[in-house]
C-alpha cells in the first residue's frame, strides 16, 4: 500500500516534470497528431464523419497534452461493431470472398481492442510490471494476427467464412 | 394573535396554507399518532451494525470490521442516525465525515451494504438477522476508518477548470444571461453534489484513477462544455482527447446505477464521446429577447 503511495506521488512529479516538455515540444507534437488524424480520416471514417470536427481538433493546439487522439480510435472502434452487425448476415446471405475478408478483418480487429482493453485495464505497470504489460501487448497482437490469418485461411484455401458459418450452425 | 391559544394558531395556520400543504400537515399529523401508538412497543430491536476500522496511528494492526449493538427503537431511521449514535454513545473514536444530513452537502458518501451512497438518505433495513455492513468509499486511501482521502478527486475536478470560460463582456454589463432552452440542457447535470459515490463505484476509476477523470468530474466537464455561455468548448474538448481522460469509459454504468441524487453521469460521459468524436456538435446559444 505504502509502495503504492509513494509510486503515485513520484509518478505525479514526473507528469508535473513532464508538462513544460511537452509544451515546448507542442509543434512536433501536433505536426505528427495532424498526420495521424488525417489517415484515420482516410481510411476509416470518411463517410461519416464532418470535417469541421478534425479541424478543431488539429486547429487549436492550446491544450494538446499527450499530443494522442483517441477520439478517431473510438470512432473507428463504434463503426467496426456496428458494421460487423450487418456483415455477420451478409456473409452468410452473400458468401463471397470480399464479405468474408471483410468480415474477417472485423472480427480481427474487434477482438484485437477489445482484449486491448482488457490488458490497459488488468496488466496496468504499477502493478504488474512494464515486462507483463508489454507481454500482454505482445500477445493480444499475436493472437490477431493468428485469428486473421487462420480466417483468411478459411477464406481462400477453404470454402469461405459465411459457409463455415453455416456449417457450424449445422453441427 | 396574542389572544389565541396554541390550538387555534396551528388551526389558523393550516387555513392560511395552499392545499397540498394542508394535506402534508394532515399527513404528519396522522404520522405522528400513529407512532405514538407503536411508541408503546418498547421491545428493543437490536441490529448489529458492521463498520470498518483503521487507525492510522496504529498501522501495524491491519483494517478490521468492528461490531456494534444497536436498538433501532432508540435511533433515528437513516444510517448516518446510526452512526452518530454509535459515536455518542458507544465509540467516541469512530470516524466519519457528516454535515448536513439531508443529502446536499455530500460528505457522509460510503458503502453501506455494498451500495456506494450517502449515509443520511439510506435507511436501515429493518430486518434484524442481517448485520448492516458499512465500509468507506472503494478503491480509495483510508484517512481513518470511513474516511477516504479525496484529494486525487479534488485535483482532478481542478482539472477540469470548473468555471466560467469566456471573454465576452454581458449586454447588460451584469451577467451572462442564457436562454431558457439552453439552460434546460444543464439540469441533471448541475445538481451533482460531488460525494463521488459514482467515481468510486467504477471499475475503471479503480483501475486507472490517476489518468481516467471518472464519472463524477467527465459529468461535470460535460455541464461546462455544454453551457451555452461558455466559450472554451474546443480547449476543454481538446484536453480530454487522450486515451484515459475519458475513453476508458466502458458504459459500465454502475455510476448511474448508484448515484444517490438519481443523476446520469453515463449519459454525459457518452455525451463528451460523441462530442469529442464528432458524432454530434455543441448547438450555437439562442438568442435571448431582451
Amino acid at each position: 500500500m505504502l509502495s503504492l503511495k509513494l509510486f503515485r506521488q513520484a509518478k505525479c512529479s514526473v507528469f508535473a516534470a513532464q508538462r513544460p516538455i511537452s509544451f515546448n515540444a507542442l509543434s512536433k507534437c501536433v505536426n505528427r497528431f495532424n498526420v495521424t488524424s488525417h489517415m484515420g480520416n482516410k481510411i476509416l471514417t470518411k463517410p461519416l464523419l464532418t470535417a469541421p470536427m478534425i479541424a478543431r481538433f488539429t486547429g487549436s493546439a492550446a491544450a494538446v497534452k499527450t499530443g494522442k487522439n483517441y477520439a478517431s480510435h473510438w470512432r473507428a472502434e463504434r463503426i467496426i461493431s456496428i458494421a460487423l452487425m450487418g456483415l455477420f448476415p451478409a456473409s452468410v446471405l452473400y458468401s463471397s470472398q470480399i464479405v468474408d475478408t471483410l468480415l474477417a478483418a472485423s472480427i480481427s480487429l474487434h477482438v484485437y481492442w477489445g482484449l486491448e482493453a482488457l490488458v490497459v485495464d488488468y496488466l496496468r505497470v504499477p502493478v504488474v510490471g512494464q515486462l507483463a504489460n508489454k507481454a500482454g501487448h505482445a500477445a493480444i497482437a499475436l493472437l490477431a494476427i493468428i485469428t486473421l490469418a487462420g480466417f483468411l485461411q478459411v477464406i481462400f484455401v477453404g470454402d469461405g467464412l459465411g459457409n463455415a458459418i453455416v456449417t457450424l450452425w449445422k453441427l | 394573535m396574542a389572544g389565541l391559544g396554541i390550538v387555534e394558531t396551528s388551526a389558523i395556520r393550516l387555513l392560511k396554507q395552499p392545499f397540498t400543504q394542508q394535506i402534508k400537515q394532515i399527513h404528519i399529523s396522522t404520522a405522528l399518532a400513529a407512532s405514538d401508538g407503536v411508541a408503546v412497543d418498547k421491545t428493543p430491536k437490536i441490529k448489529t451494525v458492521q463498520v470498518y476500522r483503521w487507525n492510522p496511528e496504529t498501522p501495524e494492526v491491519k483494517p478490521k470490521m468492528q461490531d456494534y449493538k444497536v436498538d433501532l427503537n432508540s435511533c433515528g431511521p437513516m444510517v448516518l442516525d446510526v452512526l452518530i449514535k454509535i459515536k455518542n454513545s458507544e465509540d467516541s473514536t469512530l470516524t466519519f465525515r457528516r454535515s448536513c444530513r439531508e443529502g446536499i452537502c455530500g460528505s457522509c458518501a460510503m458503502n453501506i451494504g455494498g451500495v456506494n451512497t450517502l449515509a443520511c438518505i439510506s435507511g436501515v433495513n429493518t430486518d434484524l438477522s442481517k448485520p448492516l455492513k458499512i465500509y468507506p468509499l472503494p478503491h480509495m486511501y483510508v484517512v481513518k476508518d470511513l474516511v477516504p482521502d479525496m484529494k486525487l478527486f479534488y485535483k482532478q475536478y481542478a482539472s477540469i477548470e470548473p468555471w466560467l470560460h469566456t471573454d465576452v463582456t454581458p449586454a447588460n454589463n451584469k451577467e451572462h444571461l442564457q436562454h431558457t432552452y439552453d439552460r434546460e440542457k444543464l439540469d441533471g447535470l448541475y445538481e451533482c453534489i460531488l460525494c463521488a459515490c459514482c467515481s468510486t463505484s467504477c471499475p475503471s476509476y479503480w483501475w486507472n484513477s490517476e489518468k481516467y477523470l471518472g464519472p463524477a468530474v467527465l459529468m461535470q466537464a460535460y455541464r461546462w462544455i455544454i453551457d451555452s455561455r461558455d466559450k472554451a468548448t474546443a480547449e476543454r474538448l481538446d484536453k480530454m482527447k487522450d486515451p484515459f481522460s475519458v475513453f476508458r469509459c466502458h458504459t459500465i454504468m454502475n455510476c448511474t446505477k448508484t448515484c444517490p441524487k438519481g443523476l446520469n453521469p453515463g449519459r454525459a460521459i457518452a455525451r463528451i464521446k460523441s462530442l469529442l468524436s464528432g458524432a454530434s456538435n455543441k448547438e450555437e446559444p439562442k438568442a435571448i429577447k431582451q
